[in-house]
């Protein structure tokens, strides 16, 4: 498996706890300052697809905009609804003078668009409720 | 409160005592402790008391409150009340606590001039306390910060002044005593070390103090907390032993055997005991004694302290002098986090610790100072204890033996216990089970962690907090951001909550700093949900929703024509008639939004935003044959006024030509409804997920005299609901007659404010749809081009 390290921006066109979309080999990938690093994961909630780079911080973890499910920018883990099976793929990040590098793995990028395989083992679990009490 | 507690331990050994509780206060028994809590706002006189009437009678007690003790008689064994009441007794429980030390400062009998020992004196600075007072505390102790960090919660402009050259010299060591220094600085109070206070300045009310050497600072309010002496009175009058308290053996005894004493009024080896978790122990050995079980020892209480302050963790227990033979030191400081810890450690074994701006483990310390346990394996961990996977303190590893509540002395085992045999499910009924957590409350997490993992229905507490980040009632948290001149999201996360934030408390910190400080703030667009950072209503497949402001429902040609150019040009999916007179493009992509504004040429309509939506109007008298006001006109009128403004939650309008009600003014947020000659202006309704018709807050006759009555309850509903609390939640818990005193029949000063600060917010106000030309963040509106191709 290549390991590819792809030039993205530089720092300050990510403005400082918030996130923003690159799109590489016509996939979508959310990028977050989080002051003293940069994370990354796919800019799809495992839930119904939501824009994750629109979320909200909250430390390491980010909220989708649409229903409030919580997702570890760090592990690509859903944190709530709690034991929900699925993730999202996460991206090694690395700054050079100033500009961000993202880590690309050849051998699973090819199959980019197909779930990710989660820390215990498990894919895409079913359907799960939505959350309530989100704002609109 | 230790009488009682010592009470409720004797009734545990023998119910046959008949009991009488005589106390000067007129309150039942409440915690002391959290005096501060009440000062603070964080909880209610009701919150902290402890044993309510129904417990006294239920134990067949006879309770006399507001009878003080003026004398005893150890011969006729009588107690004399200061109603003239004389009451015999076969044994005598003395508690009488201690009384606050007035250090000798001239003039101090002046007007404005506290102590901060109990219930009465807290509630007279409550009563007292106001937003831009300032206020002075003498003394740099527990008690003094926790009185000074309470005034200010308040509003009060606090300065603390300490005789010492370090605050909280007896728990901690001078470096400790700095880094608390710098974070109470940091929150905004004031600290004066060094100073000896010689005088009250002010004719009659108190107006300044004057040091020693010269030198002086204005007070409008002044609390002496200069420490504690033990309260003998009564033990002389008994003929007992006194030295500096009411001398006492291992037993509890005192010189006479009838006659017993406990809490912080007694002496023992030396030592007077001003913190609760003595008092407990001492009240369960005299519970023996005094029962005829005499057999355990008080064998006094390893020390330790807690600043109840939220925010500014402090903890310090056992030996703070690290100088005695023998004894190492282990140190830790990082001054950009503000966090020092000491240990100090004899022979392998704990001996003190100290704690400043981290108290997480004060816990595992606690332990290792009672149980003596030898730390030559640990070394290395000191410090730093292993943290557990999930976060929290890892219940499981405590064993049951082990002390959760010290100030109680409960252990693990006996919350599980009470758990499993007592289904409790809750921290409420823990606390009336086993009296965990109801001391000084540090172990409250702790015990809501064994909830959680032991009782099979836990249910957490609703605390009245906005959420867990950051633990202030939103009522408090404006008046704190106010008085502390807080101008940023992160710097209220980073002093009063727990420096990181979610997404529930950052869009309401965010709402509060615009309210307060229109404009003049750091607007931190990250802690903002995603419509309010492009101002725009995301759809479910991430798209946006685009409605332009049509002021009062009316349009023109040209305006249709724009909009449905604009529809066209960018393929918008959906074109939709809006239920409030407005026209929605749906289905817009975020990087199109900006030439989308550009090509409308309208202002925002803000209907993705907790703030001012639309007024929706009929056609009032222009065309209408029943029409009696013109509706179209003053609706017009409203929403000019207001719109471009933030609310807590949306907030919608109507104005009516006459009172068929066509344009439903009724269920609105705010509504005008034309009468022949007046207007009703009316309040609080609704027709979303609640059906409410609105209530009437004044009748008025001229269409200004409406629009400004709007105005106050508009201003009154910004500055006084909670965050996501619509106007028919706000009104309905307020109810309209309060509404109705804080507004249109306030005093005249207090509706100018009120105008003024409207004012003020719709001149720095602007529309939001400029930032599509001017954005405000990089990248506002469109995604980031990599600077390499990625194949």
């Amino acid at each position: 498996m290549s390991r590819n390290w792809i030039r993205i921006t530089e720092c300050e066109n990510i403005p400082l706890r918030e996130g923003r979309v690159v799109r590489l080999g016509g996939h979508e990938i959310a990028v977050f300052n989080l002051g003293e690093r940069f994370l990354a994961v796919e800019n799809r909630c495992p839930h119904r697809g939501g824009p994750l780079a629109d979320g909200i911080l909250s430390g390491e973890s980010v909220v989708c905009p649409l229903h409030g499910w919580k997702i570890s920018l760090r592990t690509g883990n859903v944190e709530r609804p709690s034991e929900t099976p699925q993730c999202v793929r996460t991206f090694a990040t690395r700054v050079e003078a100033g500009t961000l590098l993202l880590e690309l793995q050849s051998g699973n990028s090819a199959d980019f668009s197909h779930s990710p395989v989660c820390d215990d083992g498990t894919g895409v679990g079913e359907k799960l409720p939505e959350m309530e009490g989100v704002r609109a | 409160m230790a009488g009682v507690a010592c009470v409720e331990q004797i009734l545990r050994h023998a119910p046959k005592f008949q009991v009488t509780i005589f106390g000067d206060e007129t309150h039942v028994n409440y915690n002391r402790i959290l005096l501060s809590s009440v000062l603070a706002g964080e909880k209610s006189i009701d919150d902290i008391t402890l044993n309510g009437l129904d417990w006294y009678e239920k134990n067949g007690i006879d309770l006399r409150l507001g009878v003080r003790i003026v004398d005893v008689d150890p011969i006729a064994k009588t107690v004399t009340g200061d109603d003239g009441s004389v009451t015999s007794f076969d044994k005598l429980l003395l508690a009488t606590g201690s009384m606050p030390i007035i250090p000798s400062i001239e003039d101090v009998k002046k007007e404005g001039v506290f102590v901060f020992r109990n219930l009465d004196d807290t509630r007279a600075l409550l009563e007292r306390a106001r937003p831009g007072l300032k206020a002075v505390v003498i003394g740099g102790g527990l008690l003094g910060l926790e009185a000074a960090r309470g005034l200010q919660v308040q509003g009060c402009d606090v300065t603390v002044v300490h005789l010492m050259e370090t605050l909280m010299e007896r728990q901690l060591d001078p470096t400790g005593g700095n880094y608390l220094a710098n974070k109470m600085n940091q929150m905004g109070i004031t600290v004066l070390l060094g100073l000896s206070t010689t005088k009250v300045l002010g004719n009659g009310h108190v107006q300044g103090v004057e040091f020693k050497g010269g030198g002086s600072i204005p007070a409008e309010l002044l609390v002496v907390a200069a420490g504690i002496r033990p309260n003998v009175t009564l033990g002389e009058k008994a003929g007992l032993e006194i030295k500096r308290g009411i001398v006492v053996n291992d037993y509890m005894e005192t010189s006479n055997p009838d006659m017993f004493a406990v809490g912080e009024c007694v002496q023992h080896n030396g030592i007077c005991y001003g913190l609760v978790a003595p008092l407990l122990d001492q009240g369960k050995v005299l519970a023996a004694t005094i029962t005829g079980n005499k057999g355990p020892k008080y064998e006094g209480t390893v020390l330790a302290s807690k600043l109840k302050i939220m925010g500014v963790d402090v903890f310090s227990a056992g030996e703070i002098n690290d100088k005695v033979d023998g004894s190492e030191v282990i140190r830790y400081e990082d001054p950009s986090l503000g966090i020092y810890k000491k240990l100090t450690l004899k022979n392998n074994k704990l001996s003190g610790v100290i704690l400043v701006g981290e108290t997480a483990d004060s816990h595992n310390y606690m332990e290792w100072l009672r149980s003596q346990s030898d730390l030559s394996k640990m070394r290395r961990q000191l410090l730093f204890p292993d943290s557990p996977a999930d976060g929290g303190l890892d219940v499981a590893a405590i064993s049951d033996s082990e002390t959760i509540c010290g100030c109680m002395g409960v252990t693990k085992g006996t919350i599980i216990q009470a758990i499993h045999e007592k289904g409790v499910n809750t921290l409420a009924q823990l606390k009336e089970c086993t009296r965990a957590s109801t001391g000084c409350g540090s172990c409250t997490g702790l015990c809501q962690s064994l909830l959680k993992a032991v009782a099979p229905e836990f249910e957490e507490e609703v605390k009245k907090t906005i959420c867990k980040c950051i633990q202030f009632a939103e009522h408090n948290l404006r008046e704190i951001l106010r008085s502390q001149q807080l101008k940023s999201v992160q710097e209220v996360l980073e002093i009063y909550g727990n420096g990181v934030g979610c997404e529930i408390c950052k869009p309401a910190l965010s709402y509060m700093l615009d309210m307060l400080w229109c404009g003049d703030h750091d607007e931190d667009r990250s802690a903002r949900f995603i419509n309010d950072r492009v101002h725009a209503n995301i759809q479910k497949d991430g798209t946006f929703s685009v409605i332009p402001r049509i002021r009062g429902g009316v349009t023109s040609p040209d305006e249709l024509r724009r909009i449905a150019d604009v529809a066209e040009k960018y393929n918008v999916p959906m074109v939709k008639i809006t239920g409030s007179q407005r026209i929605d493009l749906l289905g817009v992509k975020k990087s199109d939004l900006p030439k989308v504004w550009a090509d409308l040429g309208m202002p925002s309509g803000q209907a993705y935003t907790k703030g001012v939506r639309m007024v929706k109007t009929c056609v009032g008298t222009e065309f209408c044959r029943f029409g009696v006001q013109d509706s179209t006109s003053a609706g017009v009128e409203l929403e000019r006024r207001f719109e471009n403004l933030f609310t807590p939650h949306k907030l919608k309008m109507g104005v009516v030509g006459c009172p068929r009600n066509c344009a439903e003014a009724t269920v609105k947020d705010i509504g005008l409804v034309g009468q022949d000659g007046s207007w009703q202006v009316v309040v609080g309704g609704a027709a979303g997920k609640s059906v409410r018709k609105a209530d009437l807050l004044i009748t008025v006759e001229t269409t200004e005299q409406a629009l400004d009555s709007a105005g106050l309850f508009f201003q009154y509903y910004r500055e006084s609901a909670n965050y996501l609390e619509r106007t028919y939640d706000f009104v309905e818990r307020l109810g309209i007659e309060k509404v109705r005193k804080e507004t249109v029949y306030a005093p005249d000063a207090a509706k100018q404010a009120l105008r003024g600060r409207l004012q003020k917010s719709k001149d720095l106000s602007y529309d939001a749809w400029l930032e599509g030309s001017q954005p405000k963040t990089a990248n506002q509106f469109v995604q980031i081009a990599p600077m390499e191709v990625y194949v």
